[in-house]
């Protein structure tokens, strides 16, 4: 039993795993929009870490007012892009969120 | 046939519902005729999760072979107990908190990059409050998991089976009293079966 509470990782990934389609899937027919959205899905997984570690440090006051607005500005720059590129592909912003089976989505 | 979800040798599964022994444990499954889909299957795992002493619910996103479901048991007997075990006699109840508008992400738009960031972390201070006192009132049930999906948050107590409509009502009301989610649009359902505790996922804000 893990730590939190849930089921063991071992039987969580093989309970998952008993419907893999169920994870990110491929189409043939609309390869495009299914890659962008494993890119997308990735970046803006990113984008959403490196906004939490400034809010970290924004909250610990390390930041000066300079960095504040520099780190701001293309953190929202960031996500702007990814959403209007998801856009492009007929993606909503919650379509990038990837399921990682037993570790949960991304987003 | 398709497999949905997993329980006890000595349960009894009602109609249409299928009961396969296998390896001491039992597989509760249904003809792919009344289970082809996946709101069939759902609807399924329900009436599974309703009735049995103990049910742990298989993904119902997709058809299961119950071969499959056989080879998790032979191979992950001890675990699937375990979780029969902690899942005995609870049903999973959801509540779904999305800040209402003005409150949080549909605020208006900060001018600058850092009244960007403070904006960001003040609806970051706001989830974490949010989260803190859905677990702090879920918890008198039973277990608690809370995930965040975007901006929302999804918490799943495993409560006692009992859990009827006036149970969720009463739960909808202390929620709604709770200071640290004024603000927060809140949707309690439920009873489902345990999905929310058939997987690690706790990605807790």
């Amino acid at each position: 039993m893990s730590a939190d509470g849930g089921l063991d990782v071992d039987l969580a990934a093989a309970l998952a795993a008993l419907a893999p389609a169920g994870r990110v899937r491929i189409d043939p027919d609309r390869v495009e929009q299914d890659l962008a959205r494993l890119v997308l899905g990735l970046m803006e997984f990113l984008r959403q870490l490196m906004e939490l570690q400034a809010i970290r440090r924004l909250e610990s006051g390390s930041l000066t007012a300079g960095q504040e607005e520099m780190l701001g500005t293309t953190l929202m720059r960031a996500e702007a892009a990814i959403h209007e590129l998801a856009g492009r592909f007929g993606l909503t912003p919650a379509d990038l969120a990837l399921d990682l089976g037993p570790l949960g989505r991304t987003v | 046939v398709n497999a949905l979800g997993l329980t006890t040798a000595e349960a009894a599964a009602p109609a249409p519902l299928l009961f396969l022994p296998a390896n001491g444990f039992a597989i509760v499954a249904a003809d792919d005729q009344v289970s082809a889909t996946a709101q069939e299957r759902l609807r399924l795992q329900v009436l599974g999760a309703g009735t049995l002493p103990s049910f742990l619910p298989l993904p119902v996103r997709e058809r299961i072979d119950p071969e499959a479901a056989r080879a998790l048991l032979r191979d992950r007997g001890a675990a699937v107990g375990r979780s029969l075990a902690r899942v005995a006699g609870r049903v999973q109840v959801m509540v779904d908190a999305s800040e209402a508008r003005g409150a949080g992400a549909a605020a208006p738009a900060a001018s600058g990059g850092g009244g960007w960031l403070h904006l960001r972390a003040a609806h970051e201070a706001r989830c974490a409050a949010a989260a803190a006192g859905l677990r702090a009132i879920l918890a008198q049930l039973g277990d608690v998991r809370v995930i965040r999906r975007g901006g929302c948050l999804q918490a799943a107590a495993l409560a006692p089976g009992g859990a009827d409509e006036a149970a969720l009502s009463e739960l909808a009301g202390t929620l709604a009293a709770c200071t640290d989610l004024s603000g927060w649009r809140l949707s309690v359902t439920g009873p489902w079966p345990a999905y929310a505790f058939c997987d690690l996922a706790d990605p807790t804000p």
